[in-house]
């Protein structure tokens, strides 16, 4: 196990310098002149010294190769640089974003888990009752309605209606933003906090709850036909001990490979739900920084996402081991 | 099954425990019970007439109309910002503007001087006063008494130390330029800066007010704290409290703000919400007090209709525009200038893609009413646009050159008014229009470098200075026309030295006959940097219309009603 985690973590390297390197060449395939948004955005009119000024600081009239190496020589030295855009530091705006995609991930994961897996399990413990048909219907749209569309008609009903009908305060949520940032152990909204967090986090869980709930039940019904659940009810074992220790455990292995990838989703690229919520995370902020032209954000936010990625779905194939036992990591030959 | 009943009795108890704390933790829930018909709820909670409750507000708003308020200050206001400042150090400041990072900057460190919105006159603010008679010496005088947040004086010597810095190259300043146009400053006494130019400016207050070299930070603080960026100290009506970035800022109010009993609000929270849907869904749900209707004008009329105050925000000068470039052929020729200009028509843009909204309909002019230098003359009205001869300037341009007109017209991918505008010219005989689509951030080089026949440009504010200065004077710095016209430059160069208004508006009415009889450009929307209608507030927002400049609102007068 020990040697497997190591050889997957050194495969980390190559993995983020290629990832890294491919945005950097693309990026100066991209319409548009870095230099110019510097000095003075898009569609106004820049002085062509202020222009020239950019240019020079940010080392832009330098050889895309030159800039190639040196930019290799900072991040070496985890010296991320300066935002084109705002001449903040990089491991600054780094900081800042990928707490707040924490956060929201968090939560988001937590309603996929919960509400996925057990709607999952429940639609495929009781096979074509009435349940089972309502999730397969209510699942099917979830993962149809865009996560933007679900975003505004969550705003509607949760604030601008209660709003306008005179609700009680405490069953208005919030539409916007990080609200007063507060949180207990990280990640628990504490005082108004709650009410900014519910909303973007059931619109970002959404699709892939949905996912979840439909793969958990495909999973179950195979599993609940597997000898080894026939083997463990002609064993003496009562009915929840099967379910949950042989069946669910089994069930869960593609289960697991989906949440896992989708946290990296969620840390990483969960754009449309940041921009609907004016949630500042790295997904909106990434978004951003492309379209300002501002490549030390956007590769050394690029840069944590990989890695997210990358440790997450380690975490996800050494989770394998604890659900079924057979597997074993490291040797050859052993699946 | 006895232990599964008790598991799930305390599964209720827990879910129902932490529904309850967690509905604790927000404010308790008004007592709403309707009063009879005729009557309504004052403040006191109590039942009364609806002609004596309205009584009171006549006599509250009367009094709000006066010098100040002198009731307790009290509640929050929650702006929806569409722009971040990313550093509140004065120098990293440029426009002033209601969309530019001098929304924040406002706060914090409140203008030395700013451009009233009922007038468009520049009146004081930090600053006492701000006089010349000649227009190339200046005399700044400061109020006395008063103080940064750090206890350290706002004098002359604050504002050359903050002007100076702006002026050294060394700190990359937007507004060097700005400050670069100051030969010399002297401290005369610690109220007065006398302030020598490079040149002659009588509107020089006017550029002050339009650049961040109005805001004004303490060099004590400047001086000794690296990160005055995040931390800034100023002597605004509003401290920073927290700021996280790319979401909101607290601010606390200042109780030692110069204009005291003012500021009105003890907090100010400035919530960053670039995003017109989304702006417009946040102030209906009644979760901001004040929000503009920035690059979606819908905000303003929906919000309007729904029965909200709103306020108007004129932009009396200039406009959208296609901009012919003369340095380059076909638009070199006049005649073609005039064959397009003619061939547009700008009132039925304005009904094909804003349903003939009065408030975006075509300006008639380039300096309008609700500028202090209009001048009603009907000859300086734009010409009007006339179809047939378009198409007679046409036909004969045809005739001339052995086929037909063919030009490119350049704007950012995306803009419908591009397609419009095809669509319309290309149903003439003899003209045949190309769409050059670029993307937003090739937009400054493009008219940097020159490469355009036509292109979608926005000219003006809310004063042809200095703008106008530096878009058609020859030689200027946004010239990307190259055009050049002595009389034109003269119009330009006595309208900037002069200080008597009616001296500009004689100065500024060559300035328009010019560029009217040379057909620059093609006016269609009277909006400048997408600042369509004004603002719209929550009811409870008073004082909001004393509280409008052409830059941000004055903070400090705005109050709520609690």
């Amino acid at each position: 196990m020990p040697s497997y985690i190591v050889r997957r973590v050194l495969l980390l390297v190559p993995t983020v310098f290629f990832a890294l390197s491919f945005l950097f060449v693309l990026f100066f395939q991209l319409p548009g002149d870095p230099a110019n948004l510097i000095a003075g955005g898009a569609n106004r009119t820049p002085d062509p010294g202020v222009i020239q000024r950019a240019r020079e600081r940010y080392d832009l009239d330098k050889p895309v190769p030159t800039q190639f190496v040196n930019y290799w020589k900072r991040t070496l030295r985890w010296d991320l640089g300066e935002s084109f855009a705002d001449r903040r530091s990089v491991n600054d705006i780094l900081g800042e974003h990928a707490k707040n995609s924490f956060r929201l991930g968090i939560w988001a994961i937590l309603i996929e888990i919960v509400v996925g897996i057990g709607v999952g399990l429940i639609a495929a413990l009781r096979r074509y009752s009435w349940s089972d048909r309502i999730t397969t219907v209510i699942t099917a749209g979830m993962s149809a309605v865009p996560v933007f569309v679900l975003g505004f008609v969550l705003q509607y009903i949760f604030a601008v209606y209660p709003n306008k009908h005179g609700w009680p305060d405490f069953l208005k949520l919030r539409t916007q933003g990080l609200g007063p940032n507060t949180w207990t152990f990280f990640f628990v909204p504490t005082g108004e906090e709650w009410r900014y967090v519910i909303l973007p986090a059931v619109t970002l869980a959404s699709v892939t709850t949905a996912l979840v709930a439909r793969m958990m039940r495909g999973s179950m019904l195979e599993v609940l036909r597997a000898d080894y659940m026939r083997t463990a009810r002609a064993k003496g074992l009562d009915e929840r001990s099967v379910i949950v220790k042989h069946g669910l455990r089994n069930a869960l292995i593609p289960v697991v490979t989906l949440i896992g990838i989708d946290f990296g989703t969620i840390i990483g690229v969960a754009v449309l739900t940041e921009t609907t919520f004016s949630w500042p995370g790295l997904g909106s902020e990434i978004a951003r920084s492309v379209t300002r032209r501002d490549l030390p954000v956007m590769l050394g936010l690029t840069l944590s996402v990989v890695v997210i990625y990358a440790v997450a779905s380690l975490a996800v194939d050494l989770s394998y081991a604890w659900f079924d036992p057979r597997i074993r990591f490291g040797r050859r030959g052993d699946a | 099954m006895k232990r599964s009943r008790v598991r799930r009795g305390l599964v209720l108890v827990a879910v129902l425990g932490f529904v309850l704390a967690l509905s604790g933790t927000t404010e308790a829930p008004a007592k709403t019970k309707a009063c009879k018909k005729g009557f309504v709820r004052n403040k006191a909670k109590k039942c009364v007439k609806k002609a004596a409750a309205k009584k009171t507000t006549a006599k509250k708003s009367t009094a709000t109309t006066g010098q100040a308020d002198s009731r307790k200050p009290g509640g929050t206001i929650t702006y929806l910002n569409t722009f971040e400042q990313p550093s509140l150090d004065p120098a990293a400041v440029s426009a002033v503007n209601p969309t530019s990072g001098a929304v924040m900057a406002s706060a914090v460190f409140d203008q030395l001087v700013y451009v009233d919105a009922k007038s468009g006159d520049v009146l004081p603010g930090l600053a006492k006063s701000l006089t010349s008679t000649d227009a190339k010496v200046w005399t700044l005088k400061m109020r006395p008494g008063v103080k940064f947040t750090d206890g350290t004086p706002v004098d002359a010597a604050a504002v050359k130390y903050n002007w100076a810095r702006m002026a050294d190259p060394a700190n990359k300043s937007p507004n060097l330029t700005t400050a670069a146009s100051i030969k010399d400053m002297q401290v005369v006494d610690p109220q007065t800066l006398q302030v020598t130019l490079v040149s002659r400016n009588g509107q020089f207050p006017r550029l002050i007010a339009s650049a961040g070299i109005t805001f004004v930070g303490s060099p004590t603080a400047l001086q000794a704290d690296p990160d005055f960026r995040n931390n800034p100290v100023g002597a605004g009506p509003f401290m920073l409290k927290e700021w996280v970035h790319d979401d909101h800022l607290t601010l606390v109010r200042n109780p030692n703000y110069w204009d005291a009993p003012r500021p009105y609000v003890d907090k100010l929270v400035l919530k960053l919400m670039s995003d017109p849907a989304q702006r417009y869904n946040t102030f209906i749900a009644g979760q901001a007090d004040i929000v503009t209707s920035y690059l979606d004008y819908s905000i303003f009329t929906r919000a309007k209709s729904a029965g909200f105050p709103t306020y108007p925000l004129l932009t009396p000068v200039g406009g959208g525009n296609v901009m012919f470039n003369v340095a380059k052929a076909p638009f070199d020729d006049i005649r073609v200038r005039t064959a397009v200009y003619d061939a547009l028509d700008p009132d039925d843009q304005n009904q094909v893609m804003n349903n003939g909204d009065a408030a975006t309909a075509p300006p008639p002019a380039l300096i309008r009413q609700g500028s202090n230098i209009y001048d009603p003359d009907p000859s300086l009205r734009f010409p009007k646009h006339d179809h047939v001869v378009a198409q007679q300037l046409l036909d004969d341009l045809a005739k001339q050159n052995g086929g037909p007109l063919e030009f490119s017209l350049t704007g950012v991918i995306g803009d419908k008014n591009l397609e419009y505008m095809q669509s319309r010219l290309n149903q003439y005989r003899n003209l045949k229009v190309t769409i050059r689509g670029i993307n937003g951030g090739d937009y400054g080089t493009t008219l940097v470098s020159g490469n355009f026949q036509a292109i979608f440009y926005l000219a003006g504010g809310f004063d042809p200075e200095p703008d106008f200065y530096n878009e058609f004077h020859t030689g200027a710095s946004r010239n990307y026309w190259k055009f050049s016209h002595a009389g034109l430059d003269a119009a330009l160069d006595d309208g900037r030295a002069a200080l008597d208004p009616a001296v500009r508006r004689k100065a500024y009415a060559r300035m328009e006959k010019i560029l009217n009889d040379n057909y620059i450009a093609s006016y269609f929307s009277p909006t400048i940097g997408g600042f369509d209608g004004g603002y719209v507030t929550q009811k409870d927002v008073k004082n909001f219309d004393d509280a409008i400049t052409f830059g941000p609102p004055r903070w400090a007068l705005i109050r709520k009603d609690s």
